[in-house]
């Protein structure tokens, strides 16, 4: 019965222990601005991650985005949790166990984050980088979801739960390590390809012109042929087959496919258009949510300008680049993604000059910007004056006899499409000088002795196709990563290691394959004001928003 | 006051018993009764948050109800084997042992049954009403996990560990349990909850340790209880583990304790330290 006193210490130790003897510790305070300010944070940096993707950017303009969605996260915090507040006084009003209502609102809560992660994604199909930003977001999906039950339940006069629980250290864990994977190992951008040493290629042979009908489908050739003749008669009597476009989700990015001969992940150009949040010096591809958030904030005050993202991410080089460094005579005109132009034996005209008429360096090689300007001086119409630029472009080319290689983009009918109702080669009145046009260039290039390949990309519907002067497989059917090797073939020369020839189509003298390198370096960054210029001049054209 | 009222709640949540023994039997096993402590808890816990006391003990009756159970099976020779209760024969001795099993399973249903009405008459919302009904089921299994725990200590010696263990499972689950639903019905917030929560934990030990007091010394307090059954049970408590000083010590450091957790409510722990006091009174 009497045991000794000296226990009583142990016994104290193992009550205090236990939480007894001892008022419990005072609630954490709920800061409400700390946790505001913090998720802010968190939310900003990883929704830049998402939305600008890899490769879209360098660290500067990551970081500057992150700081433009600052204002807009803020807020939709606010709105957000208020929202959930109102979720779950609503739920509990309708007599749902509170348990079940934290675990609701929680969910509701980590889905919207989710939701919003996939809506900020997908600026042209730029990927997270890689399993780390996977990782992140889910793990913040869990960190939100813990956050939001612990703060409903107290909401919903719960116990606090206070103890922080495994799954939420394992998710704060991972979140933290992904994201700082990912910011410090940005940008996470595929190799840069080796500069090579060429073997000897073959002397040039072929004068061949690769005509980018841009906007005619197989369909439109049959009609022009009857109503306009000419050089559509020539075209439609040529062996045709069909062109598979995938992917093709803009100009610059399908044209750069057709010239480098492999896919856009590959070759690079996925962005057509930019975001520069808050002036960054390079912009980020942001999906339409991700244009708005940065928009919201700033657009007023002109710190989230818009342009025209110039090719500088290509990768590999075009089939004009090839040819040039066997030594053929190379002019490009018009060919979506030629801009800015690039420092190679060889004369360009960019997309930029042909439809903006600008002659800088960056635009046109200094030999054919006075055929631009005075292309531009004789015609006000968009249409008119591209078609006037190639026309001119290939009259002077012509001049040259022997082999030669002409990259020509023929843009006018998609430019007119793009004013009017949609429907291919409506209104028809409209089309038809640039159907003469195109005659015009077709018939010149037959009587200048040149082999023409054209490829017909029909946007607005209809059959695309490619068509060929020379010998080829008829009715093949040829994917778009496919045709450079093609073309490369009617030069006499070996195709890239990446290269993969059609179905159905043997090339006629089979050769080893070859590593082109980089492609050549441009000879001017074009400074931020002559992307937002662009910009502007496509929207005029009706190629963005 | 609080006693009379619910009293009075008990008398309507009784009035439709059986005839015969069982009836009588339900209505024995909490009339007179005792103390009252815990429908008090509830009362005064809801009181310091401005609560009414005619819409609280109606709860706190239904948790004596749910206490009286209790006390019925203690009592059977398969558990205590204890002959007296309040100053009378234990019910199993009154009736026999079959008819205070089915008592005590009768008054357990009915505290269930009543309690979400009871619950939003006092109220509390449809959804709370819900989770705390099924708070007070766990509470009866938790009950239960303690009182196999005390069976299977005696005769063994235990530690300071496994009593507490013993009491936070019996009468500390239903101390907090009285508090934390009092001061919750009345819409004290969770920081005041858990405070009262933690004031009820550390007087429910307080009053444990005075219990076993009260045991050894047969203090004419715990009248009605025979003295020294733990020791003629050979159940380990607080006295056999620290002495009675040693034990007289800690219920005095627990009850200093329960004061301090009220400390940050101020004036509104009125209602609360005059339990404090009531408790304090049997040292």
């Amino acid at each position: 019965m009497s045991a000794p006193f000296s226990d009583l210490g142990r016994a104290r130790e193992t009550l205090l222990a236990r939480g007894y003897l001892r008022p419990p510790p005072p609630p954490a305070p709920s800061r409400p601005f700390l946790w505001w300010v913090l998720w802010t944070c968190i939310m900003a940096e990883s929704g830049a991650l998402v939305a600008a993707g890899s490769g879209a950017g360098t660290f500067s303009s990551f970081a500057a985005l992150s700081l433009a969605l600052v204002p807009s996260f803020a807020v939709a915090g606010l709105v957000g949790w208020a929202g959930i507040k109102a979720l779950a006084q609503r739920l509990l009003a309708w007599g749902h166990a509170p348990q079940s209502v934290a675990r609701g609102a929680a969910t509701v809560g980590a889905l919207a984050w989710l939701a919003l992660a996939v809506a900020l994604e997908g600026a042209a199909g730029l990927k997270l980088p890689g399993f780390a930003g996977v990782v992140a977001g889910l793990a913040l999906g869990v960190l939100i979801f813990r956050w939001v039950e612990g703060r409903v339940a107290v909401l919903c006069q719960l116990p606090d739960p206070g103890r922080i629980q495994p799954i939420t250290l394992v998710a704060f864990g991972a979140a933290t390590v992904a994201l700082a994977a990912v910011t410090f190992s940005w940008p996470s951008r595929a190799p840069w390809p080796a500069e090579e040493v060429l073997p000897p290629l073959p002397a040039p042979r072929a004068r061949l012109a690769v005509v980018a009908a841009d906007g005619v489908s197989r369909e439109d050739v049959e009609a022009m042929a009857e109503i306009v003749g000419g050089g559509w008669g020539l075209v439609r009597a040529w062996t045709w087959g069909p062109l598979d476009p995938s992917p093709s989700r803009f100009p610059a990015e399908f044209w750069t496919t057709v010239a480098c001969g492999t896919e856009p992940a590959r070759h690079g150009v996925t962005v057509f258009e930019e975001t520069r949040p808050l002036g960054a010096a390079r912009g980020v591809a942001l999906s339409p949510l991700a244009q708005r958030l940065v928009a919201f904030p700033w657009e007023f005050w002109g710190l989230a300008p818009k342009g025209v993202r110039p090719t500088l991410d290509r990768r590999l080089p075009t089939f004009w680049e090839v040819a040039a460094r066997a030594g053929y005579p190379v002019t490009v005109v018009g060919w979506w993604g030629s801009w800015p132009v690039r420092l190679f034996p060889g004369q360009v005209v960019s997309e930029r000059a042909v439809l903006s008429g600008a002659a800088s360096h960056d635009a046109v090689t200094p030999a054919l910007a006075p055929l631009v300007r005075e292309a531009f001086a004789r015609s006000s119409q968009p249409g008119a004056r591209a078609d006037r630029v190639v026309l001119d472009v290939t009259a002077w080319a012509s001049q040259r006899s022997g082999p030669q290689v002409l990259a020509l983009s023929f843009v006018s009918f998609d430019v007119e499409a793009r004013q009017g109702p949609f429907g291919s080669l409506a209104p028809l009145g409209r089309q038809l000088p640039h159907a003469r046009a195109f005659s015009t260039l077709i018939l010149m290039l037959h009587e200048a002795g040149f082999e023409v390949f054209v490829i017909g990309a029909a946007w607005r519907g209809g059959s695309w196709f490619w068509a060929f002067s020379g010998s080829a497989p008829a009715r093949a059917e040829v994917a778009a990563v496919a045709v450079a090797p093609v073309i490369l073939d009617a030069l006499g020369l070996p195709r890239a290691s990446y290269h993969r020839w059609p179905r159905s189509w043997a090339p006629a003298e089979p050769t080893a394959a070859v590593a082109y390198g980089p492609p050549p370096p441009v000879v001017q960054v074009p400074d931020p004001e002559v992307a937002r210029r662009q910009r502007e001049v496509l929207r005029s054209l009706g190629y963005v928003q | 006051m609080v006693r009379a009222a619910v009293d009075r709640a008990l008398a309507r949540l009784l009035a439709d018993l059986p005839p015969g023994p069982l009836g009588a039997a339900m209505h024995a096993a909490v009339f007179p009764g005792g103390k009252r402590l815990r429908p008090l808890l509830l009362v005064r816990a809801g009181q310091a948050f401005g609560g009414e006391l005619e819409r609280l003990c109606p709860v706190g009756a239904a948790l004596e109800l749910v206490h009286g159970a209790s006390l019925v099976l203690d009592d059977l020779p398969c558990m205590d084997d204890a002959d007296l209760r309040r100053g009378v024969p234990a019910l199993h001795r009154r009736f026999s042992e079959a008819t205070a099993i089915l008592a005590a399973f009768g008054l357990l249903a009915r505290a269930v049954a009543a309690f979400p009405s009871l619950l939003r008459e006092a109220g509390v919302a449809p959804a709370y009403a819900q989770m705390w009904t099924s708070r007070l089921a766990t509470l009866v299994e938790t009950m239960g996990q303690g009182q196999e725990q005390d069976l299977a200590l005696a005769g063994r010696e235990a530690t300071v560990a496994d009593l507490e263990l013993l009491h936070a499972s019996k009468t500390g689950a239903f101390f907090a349990f009285a508090a934390e639903l009092g001061a919750f019905a009345a819409g004290a917030d969770p920081a005041a909850l858990a405070l009262v929560a933690s004031f009820a934990r550390n007087l429910g030990l307080a009053y444990q340790v005075l219990d076993d007091i009260g045991d050894a010394t047969a203090s004419p307090a715990w009248g009605g209880k025979p003295a020294h059954q733990d020791q003629r049970h050979g159940r380990p408590n607080f006295v056999a583990v620290l002495g009675l000083e040693g034990a007289r010590e800690l219920a005095a450091e627990l009850l200093k304790a329960s004061e301090a957790c009220l400390a940050p409510l101020g004036a509104r722990a009125a209602p609360l330290l005059e339990v404090l006091a009531h408790v304090r009174s049997l040292l």
